[in-house]
């Protein structure tokens, strides 16, 4: 899923501003299973702007609202009565909401919650790390279903550099050579031989790199002219 | 179900109350007599013993049912009123109470017991002479109200067995639970009050339930546990202290020691309610502890049956009220699982109107139980796990020794001319041990046998255990206590006695022990498999509410010596019992998902201690979505808080009425 | 001790017992009683301050004492999250977590006056909680 943290409160109180009427917007995907977006998160969020807005002595309204994902138009509908209301939309969701939504109401400023940080997986309860970067040309088969992509630091594609110590990498002790990993599992499945095949240079042209990507099924895809703005 | 007649419980205390819930429970309306102003009965007096965490006596529970009582709309109770009246023919049990008469289904008796009245009989203790001495209840009642807090004593000195284990007075039996009962005092007045110097004096420490080891450890290290009891307790001349004389059995000095305050640890003596007697026709021991009640829907519970502990007497009110359900409310009540098999726990649920079968594992929730079989998937109510020796592995002896439970070295131990039993040496405060021991000793009785069973500590907590002691000694056994663990090598097994000041090498054709029984490898996986293994090496959490048998996961039950590795034999029928009890009825929780908002993020799962939410298949929304058991769910609200979608709600506590309230808050 | 500007959570199985034994124990504190400690709410929580609560106490029972197992635990876990959420947004560690049985109105009188700290004098302003 995506994974995100929560901004820093100041750094969201600066973005909002002089704003009276707040309205914060959830997101019932990947953010509420994060535990960083959903419901519970935004009324917890709300509910620090308005003892915050106490506190200051200012006066203002913050209203709640929960979209089963922003990342699709059809779920966005829900939000126009509020966001006629709102001065501002702080949404909760990921930086895909945030632009689609900012993208379906120009006219209305919709901001961040959150940093949107990676794709990962729930390796324990409570934690989540990295473990896609959207290459856009995948060579987890090659790898044993290590990325080398994010899981390296350096995002090398043929073996661990010096850097490695005590199979950790040296960036950050928490962390484990992806390599050293990628190495260890392919030992274990005995295949340790297809290391030794050179994988050349990667076309980061499928990465964002490249430029903003799409995707388009032609079966469904009835072209720009029929999607309103 | 108005229509039915209603079950007298006859009452309020421990064992009263959790039979008068049990019942209403089960949907059956009760009529709660009890003779007193408020309920409770005795222990709704002590205080609570917690240090940093619960001291797991039970105590604070009677409160919590006293309150359920009464709010409960199947329970009316009676308070200030007696029963006055009882005819039980076949064709009806008239109750006659407070100038009423009503027929009833059955009667409960859980008429309780009284402390030990020691002042008159024990002149010499002092109590209401001597400035200072009191008794273990009334300095818990000072606990509870915060007056020890405010007036504490610098010393204290507690005083064992007063009005226990005492021939001269007639109360020749071990109240059980005064051991404990001290320590766990002891300990809560250190904890709150760390300068109070503190001395208990004793015949033997004897457990009642699982932990007492630590308990003793623990008290080892604040105060002084001396095994002498007063001869005398006089007041201090030219002061006002209480003066405490002892010959000290490990020294063999006299001494005299000035306390500020001696509570003498009052036992448990019968009511000796002779009107109740007669009424109900109940049979009654030498001691006046009811043993048997003439008319078969009259059954007894608790305290007036024996020394009890407050946890145990709970147990006994619910399975005098499963029984009772049961003759109510026969007919067939499910299959319930054995996991390991037991013949006796069979028998029991047989007897309950449970079908068993013998499971290899199991899957699912409460509700919703499937047992693995030989012969494939059973649903079942339930599982217990009995906690029998025999499914047991037996830890290595040192060599010379065998194992007291081995049935080749029992039959030659039972005809061997010099036996020496050491039932602590490794089984520590095993009461099974002892009374396997002493059974084993009372039955050499020849002339030429010789026994020696060596102790660290005497339990007769158990009825059986002071009279096994006292035909074993008839018989010629001869009871070291130790203060130290034997020598064993091959000329035999040497020991200190510290009554007799040296050592002693008594020479045996055979030494027999008790081992330390742990899980075999299956039963491990078992508990794993269960999700059961406990904190701090325990098989189940230490906490009241799971009384003798429950666990974590509802509908699963752990019984025997699983449950507490000291249990006696009597300790580990009552856990069993109160598996089969718990079983009869089942509550159920109302914590729900509303499908909608669902994310399926897996958090109520992960965070659930008992195991109620699942990812089931949902019809309407064709979908899988998290699920949560009614009958696993014990109602915490929990997984309400942690769901990140808001997406459980709670029916009898839900968000507005709190948020509502809240609102009123606002003071500024 | 406690005035009308102050929220009390209580376990109906310990705090809401003692609180019937003794109401002056928790004064005049608007009173939520909830099944277990475990019911209550990072929100309820804060919704508490936001409605004016200057202090909030949840009595839950002992560990290894709660009816749930784990919900008194687990409101411990809610009542430091709730302070880490007011000290951010400007307010402070205006929660905690006093453990109580419904047997011991001594020891919940004691575990109050360790977590709240009478400043000066009484009113609205005199009494913050310093223990997060």
């Amino acid at each position: 899923m995506i994974v995100a943290a929560r901004k820093p409160f100041e750094e969201i109180l600066d973005i909002l501003g002089d704003a009276e009427r707040i309205l914060v917007s959830a997101c019932n995907t990947c953010v509420t299973v994060c535990l960083v977006g959903g419901r519970r998160e935004a009324a917890l969020l709300a509910s620090q702007l308005r003892i915050h807005a106490q506190e200051a002595g200012r006066e203002i309204e913050v209203r709640e609202s929960a979209l089963e994902r922003h990342c699709d138009r059809e779920f966005l509908d829900a939000l126009t009565e509020d966001l006629e209301w709102a001065d501002v939309m702080l949404s909760t969701a990921c930086g895909v909401g945030v632009n689609l939504v900012a993208d379906v109401n120009p006219t209305r400023r919709i901001v961040p919650a959150l940093n949107t940080t990676f794709f990962g997986a729930t390796d324990l309860p409570g934690r989540w790390r990295e473990m896609c970067g959207g290459c856009g040309d995948c060579v987890l088969h090659k790898t044993g279903g290590i990325c080398p992509v994010v899981r390296c630091a350096k995002s090398i594609l043929n073996g661990p550099c010096g850097g490695c110590q005590d199979g950790k990498c040296e960036v950050d002790k928490d962390t484990t050579c992806a390599w050293q990993d990628i190495i260890e599992r392919l030992d274990g499945q005995g295949r340790s031989p297809e290391l030794e095949v050179f994988e050349p240079i990667k076309d980061w042209r499928a990465s964002h790199a490249g430029g903003r990507r799409r995707r388009i099924v032609e079966e469904v895809f009835a072209g720009d002219a029929e999607v309103s703005a | 179900m108005t229509d039915r007649e209603r079950v007298a419980v006859v009452g309020g205390g421990p064992a009263g109350l959790a039979a008068a819930l049990k019942l209403a429970e089960g949907g059956v309306p009760v009529l709660l007599v009890e003779r007193g102003g408020r309920l409770g009965g005795r222990p709704i007096e002590f205080g609570c013993k917690a240090t940093d965490r619960c001291a797991v006596c039970s105590a604070c529970l009677i409160a919590q049912m006293a309150r359920d009582a009464l709010e409960s709309p199947l329970v009316e109770v009676a308070l200030s009123t007696e029963v006055t009246g009882f005819s039980g023919d076949p064709e009806g049990r008239i109750v006659e109470f407070g100038g009423r008469a009503e027929a009833v289904e059955g009667v409960i008796l859980a008429t309780g017991y009284t402390p030990a009245e020691v002042g008159p009989v024990k002149p010499e203790y002092g109590l209401g002479k001597v400035p200072g001495v009191t008794t273990s209840l009334e300095l818990d009642r000072r606990l509870r109200s915060g007056e020890l807090l405010e007036g504490p004593p610098t010393s204290l000195a507690f005083v064992q067995c007063a009005g226990s284990r005492d021939r001269a007075m007639g109360k020749d039996y071990c109240s059980r639970v005064c051991c404990t009962y001290a320590l766990r005092i002891a300990r809560a007045i250190h904890h709150r009050l760390p300068d109070v110097r503190m001395t208990l004096f004793y015949q033997d420490l004897t457990s009642v339930g699982p932990g007492f080891d630590a308990l003793v450890d623990e008290c080892s290290g604040f105060m002084r546990l001396v095994r002498a009891l007063p001869a005398k307790i006089h007041r201090e001349p030219g002061g006002s202290r209480a003066v405490v004389c002892y010959a000290d059995t490990i020294g063999g000095a006299l001494s005299e020691e000035p306390f500020d305050e001696v509570a003498l640890s009052v036992g448990m003596w019968a009511t000796h309610d002779t009107a109740a007697n007669s009424l109900f026709a109940l049979a009654c021991d030498e001691w006046g502890f009811v043993t048997g009640a003439a008319h078969n829907r009259v059954l007894f519970a608790g305290a007036c049956a024996g020394p009890i502990s407050i946890a145990e007497s709970i147990e006994a009110g619910r399975v005098a009220a499963a029984e009772m359900l049961r003759r109510v409310l026969p007919g067939p009540r499910g299959t319930v699982a054995l996991l390991g098999s037991d013949e006796r726990c069979a028998a029991l649920a047989e007897k309950e109107g449970f079908a068993t079968v013998s499971a290899t594992g199991l899957k699912g929730v409460a509700g919703a139980f499937v047992a693995q079989t030989p012969d494939g998937d059973v649903p079942v109510v339930g599982a217990i796990i009995p906690g029998i020796r025999a499914d047991s592995q037996e830890e290595a002896l040192p060599p010379h020794v065998r194992s007291l439970w081995s049935k080749h070295a029992l039959e030659r131990a039972r005809s061997t001319k010099t036996l020496v039993i050491l039932p602590d040496l490794r089984a520590g405060w095993c009461r099974a041990a002892h009374e396997d021991a002493l059974a084993l000793a009372a039955e050499r009785a020849g002339a030429r046998q010789r026994t020696w069973v060596v102790v660290r500590h005497a339990f007769t907590g158990e009825p059986e255990l002071e009279q096994l002691m006292t035909r074993a000694r008839e018989a010629g056994t001869c009871v070291i206590h130790a203060d130290e663990d034997p020598r064993i090598d091959s000329s035999g097994v040497t020991v200190h006695d510290p009554g007799l000041g040296r050592e002693l090498t008594l020479k045996a054709d055979i030494i027999l022990a008790a081992p330390r029984l742990v899980p075999t490898d299956a039963q491990r996986a078992a508990l794993r498999g269960l999700s059961l293994a406990g904190a701090r090496g325990h098989t189940v959490p230490q906490n009241p509410h799971l009384g003798l048998s429950a666990t974590a996961r509802r509908g699963i039950h752990v019984a025997g010596w699983l449950r507490d590795p000291g249990s006696s034999h009597m300790s580990a029928r009552r856990s069993e019992d109160a598996a089969i009890a718990a079983l009869t009825t089942a509550s159920r929780g109302s914590a729900a998902v509303d499908a909608e908002k669902c994310a399926i993020c897996l958090t109520c799962i992960r965070e659930c201690p008992h195991g109620a939410p699942a990812i089931t298949w949902n019809e309407e929304h064709e979908k899988d979505l998290a699920y949560i058991q009614p009958e696993a769910c014990a109602g915490c609200g929990v997984c309400v808080t942690l769901c990140p979608a808001q997406a459980i709600t709670f029916a009898d506590y839900p968000d507005e009425p709190i948020l509502t309230a809240l609102e009123g808050a606002n003071a500024g | 001790m406690l005035g009308k500007d102050a929220a009390a959570f209580l376990c109906r199985n310990s705090g809401a017992l003692v609180d019937a034994e003794d109401p002056g124990l928790l004064g005049e504190a608007v009173r939520v009683v909830v099944p277990c400690g475990g019911r209550v709410d990072v929100l309820h929580l804060l919704k508490a301050v936001e409605n004016g609560a200057r202090t909030v106490v949840v009595v839950a029972c002992h560990i290894d004492n709660c009816l749930s197992l784990s919900g008194t635990d687990e409101a411990e876990l809610r009542v430091a999250r709730a302070n880490a959420l007011l000290v951010e947004s400007g307010s402070a560690a205006r929660c905690a977590i006093c453990r109580a049985a419904a047997n011991a109105p001594a020891d919940l009188r004691k575990a109050l006056s360790e977590v709240i700290h009478p400043v000066g004098a009484r009113g609205p302003e005199a009494e913050e909680v310093t223990t997060a």
